[in-house]
């Protein structure tokens, strides 16, 4: 991970005499450092400093530890989506070069059919008996369904334009991004489909008691659409655990996809193949085949992603892919498109920064995404290939 | 496409399977949309045809059409029996959504699948409904054979007839979905004359063949089509078209004729232009002539469906028989003027050229006369469209710097027009409660420009330089943090400029500037003052059709102005630049200074196309500046042709002009607009006109046969 | 005369804690022919790019034509009068023959934005390709002018590449493998087109360059370089003779080499 490349796969250099290169950090987890320093830096100010000068007796600082906390949880949750759709961008980039536009509607399409299952379940009753085998099967069932969406679109729009200029790829991607989209509003209708409300208990009998009827009843923690006050570092925030869920599910795709891409041959073939597809397919890897499975893998995490998604926003529109997946490949190019940990870091860093900058910066909420897209041009000036440079995987030593 | 492994089996190829499979499954899709339900309504023929029994022809015929296409063999029976399956298996695809709705109760299908319509008992079962289903579907399965083999029998036909049916086929439907809109363009009256003069000077092109002097053989052009309006004059002044006059043939009041007696000698020289027009087109390129042909016929067919009014059976058969006798006898012709341009010396050549620029210009400056609010309308958003092509051609085609982001510097030129030319806090100082006489804003406010003129707001002749410059020189502002940014990341921060211009146009903390969601109106529209030369010079552009002037003239600044830069020095460098900036640099070229200009110079145009957006729409709001803006103009110039002017025409026409005039598909314009950009991108990579190769070398000429292609690498 | 057109000083140029360029010391007069070789990663390219500015040095000096020149950006450099070739070949592919000698002439025209707006850039743009044109001529590729260059044959892309190096009318020309996949004759041909190049428009010319016999044949100096430093320097017999050169070329030590050479 040290060894970084500085620029894109035309070969490293040293441009001379730019403003401000003395400013550029080489090593990303150096770039990363300094950026958090300087991030803590400003939160301390903001809530610890600043208050001092305007605050009146008795007032309530209008920024303080626990909105912090909790913006920063509600952060992480969403960064963790954003992460799990950049993957899907991050391979595609990291094999084929190009930006898959349409990954955005592979994340609605899951989405979609992740409602019919969950609402097939719900009507069958099976959602309420099984409420934990339910929401697995229905992402099972929204993970095929967004690596069908994906198969198509590779085997129509890209496969027939491999050797073609870069743009023309890229019109495909909208045009199959628009199709997508329309085509979904045609087929489903345009008025939001709306997840069931879910609840699901777990530590029954230990958690969650309150008194009822004198005696003591513990229905346990609802891990999905209740929220509970809590300490965390002596501030009472209050959170939804269902954000722990998406974070703690989203690392562990994550992580099955690390083991995937470095331990299985399938993996070291698409490492390969992003190196030099025709040294790869002399070495006898089939380059089709693994261009496959790379939409295929990046599509899974999507239709995954979708159904976390769904069950905390509930709502499901057919322009719902749009918001996220420009969110999410800007935190693929955050973190140095074509990068896995890149793409990783950069979607939880996304999410965080949104979540918690706005407030912190005294901003209306309403402008997020200018700071999202502010920070990407300012990272991208004193990190031209993000923050992990552009790779798929480093090699081997 | 066409040259994957065709095998055959029997009499049936692999191709006819997978294209008609691929076929069928779209098919189930479209249907599960209710496309036939949202169609039901709709006439194309009057009384005759309606569009859902269009779609689903077009449903059973485009796969055939396709498989009938793939087939390589040459026994025209083959051909026939693969297209027939290849309809009866997209037939299948209709079918099983019958037995679904058969077997599926019907609100569960429709929970589903919202957009649905029950499909029994209209069309896709010939209007068997539940009781004799068994016999809608084998009706439906014969008629898709029988259809399938009758484009398989048009497949095998000879090209030009095949062509020919096609042709006559698709405008037919066209003509009928747009009637509506159309049916008030043209005056039979008019569509007479105008067609009268053309054929004369046509025909007297052919006539004087053998004279060498061009100049004489045009005035004789020119006396033939006068000839034809002193005929029109004489007939004018019995009253002929006059209310209720026999030569109105039932249409509408002559919109030429109405004023003729008045002005009868710009009458006879307009006749005598169109007149000279029929006679240059037998001397000019195939190109040139074949259009002006098809625009006749067009003509003629406008002034005979006003007379119409409605796509009535007759008008549909000859709507059909002008269009596949068009197709059939035009390209002779037009092979012959054709071969009659290349033997002209240069000097000639020119002068035709130059001489047809003018007509076309003419043709396009009148053109509002006939055309109607609509038309117009959609006109003026296709021009739009085109300015801001060519604009961000210099950045994407020439330069090579991909931008996602160009509707900020779209919206810079629209806004900074917008608050010129209003009260606002930049201009007046202030905005008051109720709306007073100009004069006394200075009394009330103190602004940046209060005391200028009085008033403090500019006119939009005055804001239209100024918002272009601001765009100018903002888009190279933004140019600079991302000077050192390759490829797709710039794209994606380019989009991020495009985003947060949505946002920050919506935002409230701008409000005070930019109105948020309100926007700025009510916007100025330009006026034209030139009464001191002449009482009667007073032009408001507050219509379509007034500021579709102010747009042609744009347009073609706009294109003079990139194709001289992309010639020069400066245009040469872009291009070095996009094909390698390392060596383009080495080869002493400054990048940033020439990365600045294409961003300066692309972001220009799109504040120059938004100041008169502005103007035009007498206003501006924030859900015109999305990204979807950006989209259209980089998917335009790529369908058309990266580095192209013509391919920018042409790509705006396709993408924006025709989802806007095919109104009647609404629902479906976008998804059509997506599907056209993959299917282009698939059949012609290289965009639909490449951008020509400039022969720098005059001495010597290129030998046509081994003439190299631009490369696709 | 007797000043050194381009002198290197001390140069060392280093990535991370590969040192690529080792404090090199080269000097060429105006007029001679050098040539600079070595095995392959032996830092010549590297050195190049340090010369053309694409590197900037991380010590030393570059002096040029009197004036020093490191960390310059390539275009300033280009401008003083050093034009490049590429060991693979880099032309404006997409571009014609003519549009890339257009733009090697680059910093030599004057036209901005402006004039060729205004249509007043007709005449220059004229003369240009006329001299375009002659230089097409010179390299041997008359009535190619409007082909694409991507479309030309291998050997004549290398004609051209030197064609639009020819261009920005340079005092110094550096050829990265001017030879590189060139059959025997081909070889012959580029030689004796390089020797027309110093003669006829008193080029200085330094090339990069494996083909030794060429190297022996045309140079006026040879230098050497392994691992990043300048192991030798001389006329080209002495570098034949040099056993360090010798060394460095067949990895052997040098006493194998002269019990080889005395057999």
């Amino acid at each position: 991970m040290q060894e970084t490349t500085d620029s894109g796969p035309s070969g490293s250099k040293s441009r001379p005499k730019r403003a401000l290169s003395f400013l550029r950090v080489q090593n990303a987890y150096a770039f990363i450092g300094l950026v958090l320093i300087v991030i803590f830096a400003w939160v301390f100010f903001v809530i610890e400093i600043e208050p001092q000068f305007y605050l009146q007796e008795g007032e309530r600082a209008r920024y303080a530890w626990d909105t912090f906390i909790s913006q920063f949880i509600i952060g992480l949750a969403q960064g963790s989506i954003y992460a799990l759709i950049a993957l899907g961008y991050t391979l595609v980039y990291g094999i084929l070069f190009m930006i898959n536009f349409a990954h955005g509607e592979v994340f609605m399409a899951g989405a979609y059919i992740g409602f019919f299952a969950i609402n097939a379940a719900e009507q069958s009753g099976f959602l309420e008996s099984q409420t934990a085998l339910a929401i697995l099967l229905t992402m099972g069932v929204a993970v095929m369904g967004s690596v069908i969406v994906a198969i198509l679109l590779e085997r129509i729009a890209y496969r027939p334009l491999r050797g073609a200029p870069r743009l023309v790829p890229l019109i495909t991607a909208i045009g199959a991004s628009i199709t997508l989209q329309q085509l979904f509003l045609r087929l489903f209708g345009s008025s939001p489909r709306t997840y069931p409300r879910i609840s699901l208990f777990v530590g029954q009998g230990m958690w969650g008691c309150e008194p009822v009827d004198g005696t003591t009843v513990c229905e346990g923690i609802d891990l999905i659409s209740k929220s509970y006050d809590v300490l965390i570092f002596n501030q009472e925030v209050r959170i939804r655990p269902f954000f722990f869920v998406i974070l703690f599910v989203s690392l562990l795709l994550m992580s099955a996809l690390w083991f995937f891409i470095q331990r299985t041959k399938t993996g070291k073939a698409m490492r390969a193949v992003a190196e030099d597809k025709d040294t790869a397919s002399l070495m006898g890897i089939n380059v089709d085949r693994t261009i496959v499975i790379t939409f295929m893998l990046g599509a899974a995490l999507a239709g995954a992603g979708a159904v976390l998604f769904a069950l905390y926003n509930r709502q499901v529109t057919p322009f719902m892919g749009f918001i996220p997946g420009i969110k999410a490949f800007t935190a693929a190019v955050l973190g140095g498109i074509g990068n896995v940990p890149g793409a990783m870091f950069g979607g939880l860093f996304l999410g965080v920064a949104e979540s918690v900058f706005p407030s912190a910066l005294g901003l209306p909420n309403q402008l997020k995404d200018v700071v999202a897209f502010g920070l990407l041009i300012v990272f991208m000036i004193f990190r031209p290939t993000g923050i992990f440079g552009e790779v798929l995987s480093e090699k081997k030593a | 496409m066409m040259n994957q492994n065709n095998l055959r089996f029997g009499f049936l190829e692999t191709n006819t399977l997978r294209y008609s499979f691929y076929a069928a499954i779209a098919i189930f899709i479209l249907t599960l949309t209710g496309i036939f339900g949202t169609f039901a309504q709709r006439d194309v023929i009057q009384d005759t045809l309606s569009l859902d029994l269009v779609a689903l022809v077009l449903v059973i015929g485009v796969p055939a059409l396709v498989a009938g296409r793939s087939s390589q063999s040459d026994k025209p029976v083959i051909t026939i029996l693969n297209s027939a399956i290849a309809g009866l298996i997209a037939a299948t695809a209709v079918i099983l959504v019958v037995l679904l709705e058969t077997i599926v109760p019907q609100e569960e299908l429709m929970f589903v699948f919202n957009n649905y319509r029950p499909i029994i008992g209209g069309v896709a079962t010939l209007g068997a409904g539940q009781d004799n289903l068994i016999m809608g579907i084998l009706g439906l399965l014969a008629l898709s054979l029988i259809l399938g083999g009758i484009v398989g029998g048009i497949l095998s036909l000879p090209q030009r007839w095949m062509l020919a049916i096609l042709s006559g086929l698709g405008s037919m439907v066209i003509i009928g979905l747009m009637a509506g809109q159309i049916r008030n363009l043209v005056t039979p009256s008019d569509a007479l004359g105008v067609v009268g003069a053309f054929v004369a000077g046509y025909g007297a092109g052919y006539a004087t063949r053998t004279i060498a002097n061009p100049w004489l053989r045009r005035l004789l052009g020119f006396i033939a089509g006068g000839a034809v309006g002193i005929v029109f004059l004489v007939l004018g002044n019995t009253g002929a078209f006059a209310q209720n006059g026999a030569l109105l043939l039932g249409g509408d009041p002559s919109i030429i004729m109405g004023g003729a007696v008045n002005s009868s000698l710009t009458m006879i020289i307009g006749f005598g232009i169109v007149g000279l027009a029929g006679l240059i087109v037998t001397s000019a390129s195939s190109f040139v002539h074949n259009s002006a042909i098809f625009l006749a016929v067009v003509f003629a067919l406008l002034g005979m469906l006003n007379v119409q009014q409605r796509m009535t059976v007759i008008m549909a058969i000859v709507t059909f028989i002008a269009f596949a006798a068009a197709t059939i006898f035009i390209p002779p012709l037009g092979t012959q003027s054709n071969k009659q341009y290349r033997t002209l010396s240069p000097q000639q050549k020119r002068s035709i050229d130059v001489i047809t620029g003018v007509l076309a210009l003419v043709l396009a400056l009148v053109a509002p006369v006939f055309m109607g609010q609509y038309i117009t309308n959609v006109l003026d958003l296709v021009m739009l469209y085109i300015i801001m092509g060519i604009g961000l051609n210099v950045m994407v085609g020439y330069a090579g710097l991909l931008d996602l982001g160009y509707v900020a510097s779209f919206a810079i030129g629209a806004y900074t027009s917008a608050i010129l030319t209003t009260p606002s806090i930049f201009t007046t100082g202030c905005i008051p409660f109720e709306p007073i006489a100009d004069a006394r804003y200075a009394e009330m406010c103190t602004g940046i420009l209060t005391n200028w003129q009085g008033v403090g707001i500019l006119t939009f002749w005055q804001a239209w330089p100024i918002a272009i410059v601001v765009s100018a020189f903002t888009g190279m502002a933004l140019g600079v943090p991302v000077l050192r940014l390759r490829g797709d990341y710039l794209a994606i921060v380019t989009l991020g400029f495009g985003e947060m211009t949505r946002v920050l146009t919506r935002a409230q903390i701008t409000a005070p500037v930019l109105g948020a969601a309100q926007g700025i109106s009510p916007v100025p529209f330009p006026v034209i003052d030139l009464t001191s030369l002449n009482p009667d010079w007073y032009f408001e552009l507050s219509n379509a059709s007034t500021i579709y002037y102010l747009y042609i003239f744009s347009v073609l600044a706009a294109a003079l102005v990139v194709w001289r830069l992309s010639g020069s020095r400066l245009g040469r460098a872009w291009r070095a630049m996009k094909a390698d900036e390392d060596v383009a640099q080495a080869m002493g070229v400054p990048l940033v200074r020439t990365k600045l200009l294409a961003f300066g110079v692309s972001s220009a145009f799109a504040g120059l196309g938004g100041a008169i957006f502005a103007a035009q729409l007498r206003g501006i709001f924030p859900d015109s500046f999305t990204l979807l803006v950006s989209i259209n103009v980089l998917s335009l110039i790529i369908i058309g042709g990266l580095g192209s002017i013509p391919g920018v025409v042409v790509g705006a026409l396709m993408l924006v002009g025709l989802p806007e005039v095919l109104r009647e598909i609404q629902d479906y314009r976008l998804l059509v607009f997506g599907v056209l950009l993959v299917v282009v991108m698939l059949l012609k990579p290289d965009g639909l006109i490449p951008p020509p190769i400039r022969q720098l070398s005059k001495q010597q000429k290129v030998p046509q046969s081994a003439s190299p292609q631009p490369n696709t690498q | 005369m007797d000043q050194p057109l381009l002198n290197v000083i001390d140069v060392t140029k280093q990535f991370g804690g590969l040192t690529a360029v080792n404090s090199i010391d080269l000097s060429i007069k105006p007029g001679l022919i050098a040539s600079l070789i070595g095995p392959n990663g032996a830092g010549k390219t590297t050195f190049f790019n340090c010369v053309t500015g694409f590197y900037t040095p991380n010590e030393g000096k570059i002096i040029f034509d009197d004036r020093p020149i490191q960390g310059m950006s390539t275009d300033k450099i280009a401008k003083r009068g050093i034009a490049r070739t590429y060991q693979n070949i880099r032309l404006f592919g997409d571009m014609t023959v003519l549009e890339n000698i257009l733009v090697g002439m680059h910093h030599r025209l004057t036209a901005g934005m402006w004039r060729p707006i205004l249509g007043l850039d007709r005449a220059e743009e004229a003369d240009a390709i006329t001299e375009a044109i002659r230089l097409l001529e010179f390299v041997g590729l008359e009535g190619q002018g409007d082909y694409m260059a991507a479309n030309l044959p291998y050997g004549m892309q290398r004609r051209l590449e030197i064609a639009r190096a020819l261009a920005s009318k340079p005092k110094l020309l550096l050829l990265d493998e001017p030879t590189a996949g060139m059959n025997p004759i081909e070889t012959d041909t580029m030689m004796a087109f390089i020797r027309q190049l110093r003669d006829e428009l008193g080029l200085t010319i330094f090339l990069i360059e494996h083909d030794m016999k060429l190297v022996m044949t045309i140079s006026d100096q040879v230098s050497v370089m392994d691992y990043g430093r300048k192991i030798a320097e001389g006329t080209p017999k002495e570098i034949q003779n040099d056993p360090t050169v010798i060394a460095a070329y067949l990895g052997t030590n040098i006493e194998d080499e002269e019990m080889e050479a005395e057999a």
